[in-house]
Parts: structure tokens; C-alpha cells; sequence
């Protein structure tokens, strides 16, 4: 008889960082089917794009540094996110360059997985808004329902955001998300559903998008705008669900998070109403990705039994 | 469980939660175990100093009969779990690894009848010097003897006594079994015990996944006042000692301190229930109920076994080993060690042999840290315990100090929750290991 003597504790939880990611995937596969359905073949190609080219740069990269190349889902959420943040006629060769960029300057140069200070999605939609702006903020409208999927992308007429021209969409229109936006973020519904399931697993902590969105909310209201547009508009949901709560770019414990959160919110709110741009979102995320370290230390449980 | 209970389950799970595996062997009922025919007593059964050997070879020894005296501190009395022959005494291994004094006894087939007798008007000094002669350790796994616990008591002028009944581990139901068959018996040791050490009030916490032994102590507490049944929600580590008291009383032991700091002692039903037994039959602690469980014995039981038996019998009466078993673990699946072989006896502290077999142990590989913050929402002494098991990793023994690793009892628990399957439980041990050491030299 050969006996295991490793040491305690001797049985281990179901779940591992992979099936995490597995569900991650499934969960923004809602946003995806949203954004196909109204952006069609194109939003499916882009999308295709970064994933493929988000995987093949951390591919070549860990190759280079002669490490295990298996494939973990990170890279894969990396590109399926940022397919998800960009506007769907964006070129091909843009996503191929936002996505491998994010990867590489993102990820892979902080020491790869686990090590990164920004959410890499973002770095690389940043990278693609400083570099193209114009590209970045052309949104093509929704195609009519039922219309052919391949039906192509030149046909299409070209619109603007509900935040950058702050015409009166209705509440119902941004929240089954038939408008112009970004691929991912137009749906509300279907955000809501991916998150849902993320909630439920409690693979996220729900007092990011709680607090974000809650913060958003309240300060529209102070201020006068229309607190249900606010939240309803724009990449708010996508980013409280889906993009905040990456765990590697959030704080660790539960007071943390709740401080990252409300900042992130507050943030939002100022840029929207008294920045240049009509979007704040990416950016009040990646400022605060730069926190983190400052927040958990500050966010530090009091030990049990320690003088309060 | 209900249909809709287990729907809820699979759906709202957080994978933090631990299945506690008792079905194995919660409905089945103690089981005397079969004399064994020569036991292995060790003398260093407690956490204090080994006791003194004071047998030899070729003495003949009576079931009860004192073969090691307590010397120094913490230590405390073992006696012939059987009667017969001393016929070796040497190292052994222990169920730690290490080896230590001990001495085998072959039987000569008597069995002892230990007559009942009255204990109710005993004074309080009475009562802890028989629970000392008596050679009455922790019987939860912490082997802290019970009469220096009750003196402690007795000196800080507790308030609050508790009895643990929580068996938060998953697999153990030694202590469940006892207190749904042991009921009265146990009550009995709690009134002795209340007595001794002078307590006001007296709380039983157990997991509400006890439900027939909640019934019955609930039965006696309408009848007594200064003795309440608390129900405890089951989650793991419940039953470790500061974490009952929180739960019960609201207060928190101070980091380093002991109970009888907040004015509180506990102990195990176990425990309670062998100063029953010393006070009512005059019978010192040698024999305990022992869960034999696991996916690797064909038929798990609860069996009451001699002190010193040896673990194979106690295998061996629950049917044998079924094929390829990967793991023989004295203790709980969260705190107990991995044994070499079974090749090791029965003591005083041991509650569980859990043998698992291949498919139970998935080891998925190490991978870095995802942040995912787990092990902190996990750890109940609120530590973090991936910061600390960074500094551990590279010998910054300081700085996991100052991040309180020498709060953590190894519960095990952030280990469990860890996706990435980081081995901290490991690392708490190596830094307070390395600190300790580091403590040694300085001085
Ligand atoms: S093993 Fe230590 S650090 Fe880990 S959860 Fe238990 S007490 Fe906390
Ligand atoms: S050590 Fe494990 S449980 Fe703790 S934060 Fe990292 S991945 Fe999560």
C-alpha cells in the first residue's frame, strides 16, 4: 500500500481558477449574443478577433519566456471583453492591434497572470482610443431585427451613442439595448443576465456593482440629471458586472472593494458630466486599478482578538 | 434534503462551503470494540511532558492500573487500557510522525467491570483531583489536560462554562454519537463540571445539523436555568474554541490570550463525558469512541476503543480496506495527519482515522494567485492569509509576524477555498516554524 502523506488539509474545493474562468466566458456570452443579434456578422468577427489574437500574443510571449504555454481562459476573457468595449465597426486590424497590445503592456510585462496592476481589456481599448480616436467613436446603429446576419457592415447608417448625444432614448430601448454603443454594453438585460449568473456562483462580489452603479445613481440624482439614464446608458453596466470585478484588479477584501467601487462611481459621474468625454467608464476603472495596492493596505481586516 | 434544498444548493453554492461527509457514519451506533489482544499505550499522550513509565517488562498489569505518572507540566496519568502483560517498552511512532516512549500490553483476556457509584455530593476539589488521577486530556484533538484547565478556571473566576458539541470537521461523528446515546451521561459530567470550576452559567454549542441531539439536551435545558442549548449555524471551523465563544457569548479572546481571559472555559463533549465516567464509575480514560469513516473501509463505524489499540484492528473491524487507498489520515479530512502506514494505536486525542481512497484527493496543480480574495473572507481568525503566506514564501518572517500568523490555529480552511490551490495552511506553519526558531536563537 502507497500512501499520500501530504499534509493538511487533506481535501481541497471543487472549484479551481479554470472552472472560474469557464463561467466568466459563459456569463459574457450573454453581452455577446446581445451584440451579435443587433450588431450582426461583424460584431461576431470583431469579437473572433481579440479573443484569437489576445490568446496568440500570450502564447508567443509565454513561449518566449519559456514558460508553460497551456491555456488558462485569462487571455480568452481578455479578448472576449475587449471585443465587447469597442464599437462594431471598428477595423479588424485594430482589435488585432488594441488586443495583443493589451496582453503584451497589459498583462505579460507585470509577470503575467495574477501579476497585473491594470485590467488588460482596458489598457488595450485605451491604447486603441489614444491611437484612433476617430475609429474608436464611429457607432454604427443597430441593423433592423430579422435582418441577415451577414448583411454588410457598409449598408449600415451610422449614429451616436445615447451619451454623446443625449437624445431621448427611452428606458426601455437602453435597457433590451436596440441603440447605437459598444458591442457588449448596449443590453442591459443581457448584462444583467451574464451578471446574474456570476452573482449567483458568487464569483464576483456584489458589492462592486452595487456600489459603482448605487454611487452613479445617487449623484445623478443629487445633481439633477436622470439618475435611471445614467445608469441605464453607456458602459456603466458592462463595466460594474463584468470589468470591475476582475479579481485581479481589485481590491481583496470587503471594505476595499466597497471604497474601489464608490470611487469608481463617483469618477464616472465627474468625467461624464464635467470631462471631454462622453464615456468615463474605462478610464475611472483603470485609474483606480492603480489604487488597489494603496486600498488594501489601508482595507486590512482587524485580526481577531486585536484591540479594535 | 428536500428536493428544492438541494436545487438551491447546486445553484448557490459558493464553493466555499464544505461538505461534511457524516452520512458515512452518523446513524450508525457505537459499537464496542472487540478486546484487542495486545494494545501500544504511549506515554505522551497530552500536550504537556511525557509521563513517567513506572511499569516493566513482565510486570503484570490490571485494567486501570496507572503505568505512567504525570511529571511536570501539562502532564498527566495514562493507565493499562487492558489488563496483561507488559511485554516491550520502547519508541514507537506516533500518529504526528515522531516516536515517543511507549509500552505494549499483551491481554490475558479479563475484562474489568467498573461498578456505578454515586458522584452527586462531591466537593469541587474532590471532583478535579479525580478528573487528574483520572488521566483526563482534551479529548477534541488538543490533549490539554482537563484538571489544569479546571484549576485555571477556578483561579480566573470564570463566569461561563461551554461545552463544545459543534464536531465541525468534516466525516467525525464520534462526539454526535455520544451525545444523542450519552445524553443524561453527559449532562451529569456538565453538572460536575460546572460544580468544579465554579461557572454561573453553562452554554452547550453545537451545529445545527445536530437535530436529535438538540432535541434531547433541549429536553433537559427546560428543566435547569443556568444550562442553555446554543445552535450554531454548521460551518466549519464552528468547534474551534474562540470562534464558539464569539458565537455564543459575543466575546472575543484576545490574540494570545486564553479563554479564561473573557472568563470562560470549554471543553468537549468528549471530554465532559470521561469525567462522567471518572467521577461515576471511578474509571480513568481508557477507552474513547473513534469514527472510522472514509470512502477507503468497506462498512465506517463508530467504535469504542480501547486505548492502544491498534489502528489496523479497528480497520479491520469495519470490514477492511477497499482497493487502491491513497491515504490513511489520523484526525479530520481539515486538520488530521497523514499516515505512513497503520502501523500506529489508539490515544487519547485521536477522534477520526479517515482513509480515503484515490479519486477523493484531486490534486489540480499550484497555479499563481488570482486575488480572488477567498481565503480572506475564509480565515476566522480574519487574517490574510495570502499576504502572509507571500512574506512566508521568501523567509520574511517579521513581517508575517506583524501580519499576525501567530494568530492562526491551521484550521486549514483558506487551503480548502483557494482556487488556484495555493498550499497556505503550509506556509502559516513554516513561517511560525521559522519564527519560533528565529525566537530560539535570539535568546
Ligand atoms: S489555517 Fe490559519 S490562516 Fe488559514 S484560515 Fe485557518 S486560521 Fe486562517
Ligand atoms: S491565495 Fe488563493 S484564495 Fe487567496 S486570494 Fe489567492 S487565489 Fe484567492
Amino acid at each position: 500500500m502507497k500512501l499520500d502523506l501530504s499534509v493538511s488539509p487533506h481535501i481541497k474545493t471543487k472549484s479551481s481558477s479554470k472552472k472560474i474562468m469557464f463561467t466568466v466566458i459563459f456569463a459574457l456570452l450573454f453581452p455577446s449574443v446581445a451584440g451579435i443579434y443587433y450588431f450582426g456578422m461583424s460584431a461576431l468577427w470583431i469579437l473572433i478577433t481579440c479573443i484569437v489574437c489576445a490568446q496568440f500574443t500570450e502564447t508567443v510571449v509565454l513561449r518566449m519566456q519559456k514558460k508553460d504555454t497551456k491555456i488558462t481562459g485569462g487571455a480568452i476573457i481578455t479578448g472576449l471583453i475587449l471585443g465587447l468595449i469597442v464599437p462594431p465597426n471598428v477595423p479588424l486590424w485594430l482589435c488585432a492591434i488594441g488586443s495583443s497590445f493589451g496582453i503584451i503592456i497589459g498583462k505579460m510585462v507585470f509577470g503575467g497572470s495574477g501579476s497585473n496592476i491594470f485590467n488588460p481589456a482596458l489598457v488595450g481599448r485605451a491604447f486603441m482610443g489614444a491611437g484612433w480616436p476617430a475609429l474608436m467613436s464611429v457607432f454604427t446603429d443597430v441593423q433592423d431585427v430579422g435582418a441577415p446576419l451577414w448583411k454588410d457592415i457598409a449598408d449600415a447608417t451610422t449614429t451616436a451613442t445615447p451619451l454623446v448625444s443625449k437624445a431621448g432614448v427611452d428606458s426601455a430601448t437602453l435597457f433590451l439595448g436596440s441603440h447605437g454603443g459598444c458591442i457588449g454594453e448596449t443590453s442591459i438585460l443581457f448584462i444583467l443576465f451574464g451578471g446574474l449568473v456570476l452573482l449567483i456562483k458568487r464569483h464576483i462580489d456584489w458589492r462592486i456593482p452595487a456600489c459603482m452603479i448605487g454611487a452613479v445613481f445617487v449623484l445623478s440624482a443629487v445633481s439633477g440629471t436622470d439618475p435611471m439614464y445614467q445608469i441605464l446608458a453607456g458602459g456603466l453596466m458592462f463595466g460594474a458586472f463584468f470589468i470591475a470585478t476582475d479579481y485581479v484588479t481589485s481590491p481583496m477584501t470587503k471594505r476595499g472593494r466597497i471604497v474601489y467601487a464608490v470611487v469608481i462611481g463617483c469618477l464616472v459621474f465627474l468625467m461624464r458630466n464635467y470631462g471631454t468625454m462622453a464615456e468615463g467608464v474605462a478610464y475611472s476603472i483603470l485609474f483606480m486599478n492603480a489604487m488597489v495596492p494603496l486600498i488594501d493596505r489601508f482595507t486590512q481586516n482587524r485580526i481577531f482578538g486585536d484591540k479594535v | 434534503m428536500s428536493l428544492l434544498k438541494r436545487i438551491a444548493k447546486v445553484l448557490f453554492s459558493s464553493d466555499m462551503e464544505i461538505d461534511d461527509m457524516k452520512e458515512l457514519t452518523k446513524n450508525k451506533y457505537i459499537k464496542k470494540g472487540r478486546m484487542p489482544e495486545k494494545v501500544v499505550v504511549y506515554f505522551s499522550q497530552h500536550i504537556g511532558k511525557e509521563s513517567e513509565c513506572c511499569v516493566s517488562c513482565g510486570n503484570h498489569v490490571k485494567e486501570g492500573q496507572v503505568i505512567g505518572k504525570a511529571s511536570g507540566v501539562l502532564s498527566s496519568n495514562v493507565h493499562a487500557p487492558i489488563s496483561g502483560k507488559v511485554v516491550e517498552i520502547k519508541n514507537y511512532r506516533n500518529s504526528t510522525g515522531r516516536s515517543g516512549k511507549g509500552v505494549m500490553i499483551e491481554s490475558d483476556g479479563k475484562e474489568k467491570v467498573w461498578k456505578k457509584k454515586d458522584a452527586g455530593n462531591i466537593s469541587s476539589e474532590k471532583i478535579i483531583k479525580a478528573v487528574e488521577s483520572a488521566g483526563v486530556v482534551g479529548m477534541g484533538g488538543a490533549t490539554f489536560p482537563t484538571y489544569f484547565k479546571m484549576n485555571g478556571a477556578l483561579k480566573s473566576r470564570i463566569k461561563d462554562y461551554i461545552v463544545n458539541g459543534a464536531e465541525c470537521e468534516p466525516y467525525i461523528t464520534a462526539d454526535q454519537r455520544l451525545m444523542e446515546e450519552k445524553t443524561k451521561e453527559i449532562f451529569c459530567g456538565i453538572q460536575l463540571m460546572v460544580k468544579a470550576t465554579k461557572a454561573k452559567h453553562a452554554y452547550f454549542g453545537i451545529e445545527d445539523n445536530k437535530r436529535y441531539a438538540i432535541r434531547k439536551f433541549k429536553g433537559i435545558a427546560i428543566n435547569h436555568d443556568w444550562f442553555d442549548v446554543e445552535e450554531l449555524e454548521s460551518r466549519y471551523p464552528q468547534g474551534a474554541e474562540k470562534e464558539m465563544i464569539k458565537n455564543i457569548l459575543g466575546k472575543e479572546v484576545p490574540c494570545g490570550g486564553l479563554p479564561s481571559d473573557v472568563g470562560v472555559a470549554v471543553n468537549n463533549v468528549g471530554t465532559v463525558f470521561a469525567v462522567y465516567e471518572a467521577l461515576y464509575y471511578s474509571k480513568p480514560l481508557i477507552e474513547r469512541v473513534v469514527t472510522v469513516t472514509g470512502n477507503g473501509v468497506k462498512n465506517p463505524k463508530n467504535i469504542f476503543a480501547k486505548i492502544g489499540t491498534p489502528v489496523k484492528d479497528l480497520i479491520d473491524e469495519c470490514g477492511g480496506y477497499k482497493s487502491n487507498v491513497s491515504k490513511i489520515i489520523v484526525g479530520g479530512p481539515m486538520m488530521g495527519f497523514a499516515q505512513s502506514d497503520d502501523k500506529i494505536y489508539v490515544t487519547k486525542g485521536m477522534s477520526c482515522i479517515l482513509v480515503m481512497k484515490g479519486s477523493d484527493d484531486d490534486s489540480a496543480e499550484e497555479r499563481p494567485c488570482i486575488r480572488c480574495g477567498r481565503c480572506i473572507d475564509a480565515c476566522p481568525m480574519k487574517l490574510n492569509p495570502y499576504i502572509i503566506s507571500a512574506y512566508s514564501q521568501r523567509d520574511k518572517f517579521d513581517d508575517a509576524k506583524d501580519a499576525g500568523v501567530l494568530n492562526c490555529y491551521e484550521c486549514g480552511k483558506c487551503a480548502f477555498v483557494c482556487p488556484v490551490r495555493r498550499p497556505m495552511t503550509q506556509y502559516m506553519r513554516y513561517a511560525k516554524e521559522g519564527i519560533k526558531k528565529r525566537g530560539d536563537t535570539k535568546k
